[in-house]
């Protein structure tokens, strides 16, 4: 059985504290949408810094979200694909994350994020519902696709009740973001 | 094997009327992707399925420089002026707020799968999900179909979803419960023939006190109150029906139309209102279609007269009466029995606990239950905290819960000592937050985060507000209403409230300011009771300002039991004025350009993305729904033929025919019922003996097809038969066409 599904989510922890203040990714996604700096079709901003835990801030696209999501174990860069593969992991989506790790890193002072551990939940019920032989194979799928993209990986399956399958990927060496880019491409 | 499709996954747990609708809207998508349904009747069709359009979803956007064409792939528009592609609205009709926690969780799951991630409780009780794929809304419904909940006749010009006072069933002070009527009276209406032919939107709301704000009876098309009498020593339960109230940009206090209405007249009376509306209401001019304005222009005494006229040549509908008959509900029922808070746990309750308690938390008439209102900011909750909610639910209450017109939730039937664990596993999730109903439960409408309208951001807005004023220490400021709307059109209720703004936009300096008129004067108890008015605009900056202003004064200077309505009326107006005067100066630009840009945008500000808005669609007629509908039916018989199901393809097709035909009649029968020989006799009678039917050059030969398709039945048809009863099926629809045309133009003759 090999899985698909059409909506994912890779997301990528920033380091503990260098972004107290999530909303200051507000002038960096506008700028995305005015200087068209990532390919795709960018649509809008969103704001939740309201809501306690979840999105604060959301680059809405057609083909892809990017949002900075607060929990309660600090903050993360998330990517959401919409639409075009439909693999569990890809180089497309791994790499549209780093990319936009890059642009925050660049754009926003201190803040960094690290590669050393990335977390993939798969919004897609239908095709992967959260059953224990459905994460098993989950599982043993993402972690070959993450060797190929990444070198060795570990990969768990967090379970938290009614929340989608979610995977954890850990690798043993934080790169850099544009180390991680390098390494992807080549 | 996994199942392919929703559709397949679900197979039976939707009942087949509504599967039914959602795959003919799914139709409607494909023969608007072929170019076959025309712009207007599709954006009429998603309307009335709750699929809305969406700021920027004309595919243009300002960047805070100029505005960019967003370059979204080349397809047709599912609009005028609406890009295909560009992410919409989907609006979740949840009548009278009622939901199970089921139903919670599968919303949860939409939000994450197709839109943000995020609901958004909205005034109406309805929630909202943004950034919406056309074109995933038919999964999206079958989703929630399985688990009871219609997004039918969520928007477009039909009756709204019906509002109730969530506390109805366990409040002291109602005079009895209104939630059976309130049920009973949104499923007469859904799909209902008599509400389909509305120039503009129609809301409902059931209240079961005239003192509290909770139903909001005087701002409603038809506002019920529940009364009660006793005549010749019997007791009767019944209702004060208003008519014709509304906010929007004219607000308009309900009229009474009925002192007492028995709850067996309730139903009837609806519909009869709802016909009256349909056929005098406006239909040109949008902007006065709304039944206030038909009640305005009559009179309340002529509307009334032609209310009861119209209720007595109604045909009688067991559906009336229907759920009179049945018990009690029995959704809800407690889970736990009920057991007071002992005085030492109170007493041993943390200092939040306590908040909490004094603002989120009101006993019950059923002794050792409370409801509990679960305070969302901004009306909005993450997928993980609704479906930590519906959890919740589950262990506490027995199941359902409702959403709230001040975009809250409620948990009823909590037995009061399980009170403080509740508490805490609603912190662990960030839904533990104390200050319900008070001045930082700020209401807001979408404002220029999402809607098309907004003018200035109504929600940026109430974020700052909220947080500034956590802090409010006096108990009489504390309890002020705050409500905010992004234009003039009153969506966030800003007419009702202690405080209100809707937003404007002003020129400055030679640039554009986004600004808020403050509103005073209004009244949220006695179900909206009065309506404030603007006194003047200050930028959107110095409103948080304004407010701390005002409120000051008045916990000052406010006399015993005094109202803030009471006390602005004291210090009058001009005093107002002179406060807002003084935070009405705009800095110029390179003093501080933070006044030229909104709240949580740091884009210059513009009004240049104001778009058309949906609110009202535009005006379809039944006679227009209806031979769309005939047209996608000969659609389909198409597919079922290719199909090899040689039998449906027939059977499709003379249904068809009867669509058209019925959709003709209602013209000018109303009463006229689904029933095939009521329709051939009708159509008959008014179309085919009086030959305007007839085509000029072909006569009575389309209705032929017709009569003859009916003549034959169902009976064993082969496939070239069949396919012989569509052609013919297309010819008798555009005939139809042709008859309509005819008869507007017998109508533009006549008048």
């Amino acid at each position: 059985m090999s899985l698909t599904a059409r909506r994912v989510e890779l997301s990528l922890p920033l380091e503990p504290g260098c972004l107290s203040e999530p909303e200051r990714v507000v002038p960096v996604f506008h700028g995305v949408i005015r200087d068209r700096s990532l390919p795709g079709v960018w649509v809008d901003v969103a704001r939740y810094a309201h809501v306690g835990h979840g999105p604060v801030v959301i680059l809405v696209g057609h083909e892809a979200d990017y949002a900075i999501e607060r929990e309660a174990a600090g903050v993360r860069l998330a990517r959401t694909r919409k639409r075009g593969s439909d693999s569990l992991l890809d180089r497309e989506l791994l790499g549209g994350l780093l990319q936009m790790a890059e642009i925050l890193e660049s754009s926003l002072a201190g803040v960094r994020v690290r590669t050393d551990e990335f977390r993939l939940r798969v919004l897609d019920r239908l095709r992967v519902p959260n059953t224990p032989e459905v994460v098993t194979v989950a599982r043993s799928q993402v972690h070959g696709l993450a060797v190929a993209l990444v070198g060795s990986a570990e990969v768990a399956a967090l379970d938290d009740e009614g929340e989608p399958v979610t995977l954890r990927v850990s690798r043993s060496r934080n790169q850099s973001v544009s180390e991680a880019r390098r390494a992807l491409a080549g | 094997m996994a199942p392919h499709s929703w559709k397949e996954a679900l197979g039976t747990r939707i009942r087949d009327d509504w599967a039914r609708e959602i795959d003919v809207f799914e139709t409607q998508l494909e023969l608007r992707q072929r170019g076959k349904l025309e712009e207007k009747l599709f954006a009429e069709t998603r309307l009335r399925r709750g699929a809305y359009g969406q700021r920027y979803d004309n595919g243009q956007r300002s960047d805070g420089r100029g505005t960019q064409s967003l370059a979204f792939p080349e397809r047709p528009s599912k609009g005028p002026g609406t890009v295909w592609d560009a992410p919409g609205m989907m609006r979740i009709k949840i009548p009278y707020g009622r939901l199970t926690a089921e139903q919670l969780e599968v919303m949860a799951d939409l939000a994450e799968e197709y839109s943000d991630g995020i609901l958004h409780v909205t005034t109406r009780q309805d929630v909202q999900l943004h950034f919406v794929h056309i074109e995933d809304t038919p999964d999206l419904m079958r989703r929630l179909a399985a688990v009871g909940i219609t997004t039918r006749e969520a928007c477009g010009n039909s009756v709204r979803n019906v509002t109730q006072c969530p506390r109805a069933g366990v409040c002291a002070g109602e005079a009895f419960d209104t939630t059976p009527h309130a049920h009973a009276l949104t499923f007469f209406l859904l799909g209902h023939d008599d509400t389909q032919d509305f120039g503009r939107k129609f809301k409902i709301s059931f209240s079961g006190c005239s003192e509290s704000a909770c139903g909001l009876a005087s701002f409603h098309d038809i506002g019920v109150i529940a009364t009660t009498r006793v005549v010749d020593g019997a007791h009767q339960e019944g209702f004060r029906l208003f008519v014709g109230g509304g906010l929007g940009s004219v607000p308009q206090a309900a009229e009474l139309l009925e002192e007492f209405t028995p709850v067996h007249e309730l139903l009837p009376l609806a519909q009869a209102i709802c016909r009256v509306f349909g056929r005098l209401g406006e239909r040109e001019n949008r902007q006065r279609a709304r039944l206030k304005f038909l009640v305005k222009r009559l009179g309340i005494e002529e509307f009334r007269r032609l209310v009861f006229e119209e209720r007595r040549s109604l045909r009688p509908d067991p559906r009336w009466t229907a759920h009179l008959e049945k018990p009690a509900d029995e959704l809800e029922r407690p889970l736990r029995p009920p057991q007071p808070l002992g005085s030492s746990e109170f007493e041993n309750a943390s200092t939040e606990l306590a908040r909490f308690r004094a603002s989120n938390v009101r006993q019950q008439k059923q002794e050792g239950y409370v409801s509990v209102t679960v305070a969302l900011p901004l009306g909005d909750a993450t997928s993980r905290q609704a479906r930590a909610l519906a959890r919740l639910a589950r262990r506490y209450t027995g199941d359902t819960l409702r959403a709230t017109v001040d975009q809250n939730f409620l948990l009823r039937w909590v037995s009061e000592a399980d009170l403080p664990e509740l508490h805490r596993e609603l912190a662990l999730h960030g839904l533990g937050e104390a200050g319900a109903g008070t001045i930082s439960d700020v209401t807001s409408c979408p404002g220029t985060d999402t809607c098309k309208l907004g003018i200035s951001s109504s929600r940026g807005l109430s974020a700052e507000l909220k947080q500034r004023l956590q802090v409010v220490s006096d108990p009489n400021a504390s309890a002020l209403h705050i409500k905010c709307s992004g234009c003039f059109n009153s969506c966030g209720q800003h007419h009702v409230a202690d405080i209100g703004f809707l937003g404007v936009s002003r020129v400055v300096n030679g640039r554009r300011v986004p600004h808020f008129q403050l509103v005073v004067g209004g009244q949220w108890e006695n179900n909206g009771g009065a309506f404030g008015l603007a006194i003047g605009a200050v930028p959107s900056k110095n409103v948080p300002r304004l407010v701390s202003t005002l409120t000051e004064r008045f916990a000052r200077e406010r006399s015993q039991s005094e109202s803030f309505r009471a006390w602005v009326v004291r210090v009058g107006k001009k005093e107002i004025r002179k406060l807002v005067d003084a935070e009405a100066v705009v800095p110029a630009y390179e003093v501080d350009p933070s006044y030229y840009s909104d709240f949580g945008d740091p884009r210059e500000y513009t009004i240049g993305d104001i778009g058309e808005g949906e609110c009202a669609g535009a005006v379809v007629s039944f006679l227009e729904m209806g031979l769309a509908a005939s047209e996608r039916e000969v659609f389909e018989a198409q597919l079922l033929l290719e199909a090899d199901d040689v039998a449906a393809a027939s059977e499709r097709a003379l249904r068809a025919m009867l669509t058209a035909a019925r959709a003709l009649v209602r013209e000018e029968n109303p009463n006229v019922s689904e029933d095939t020989r009521e329709v051939e006799r009708e159509f008959r009678e008014r179309f085919y003996d009086t030959k305007r039917f007839f085509d000029p050059f072909a006569g009575g030969k389309f209705a032929h097809y017709f009569f003859k398709a009916l003549a034959d039945g169902d009976s064993k048809q082969d496939r070239s038969a069949a396919h012989q009863r569509i052609e013919e099926a297309q010819l008798f629809v555009d005939a139809a066409h042709a008859c309509q045309e005819r008869l507007a133009s017998e109508r533009r003759v006549g008048a």
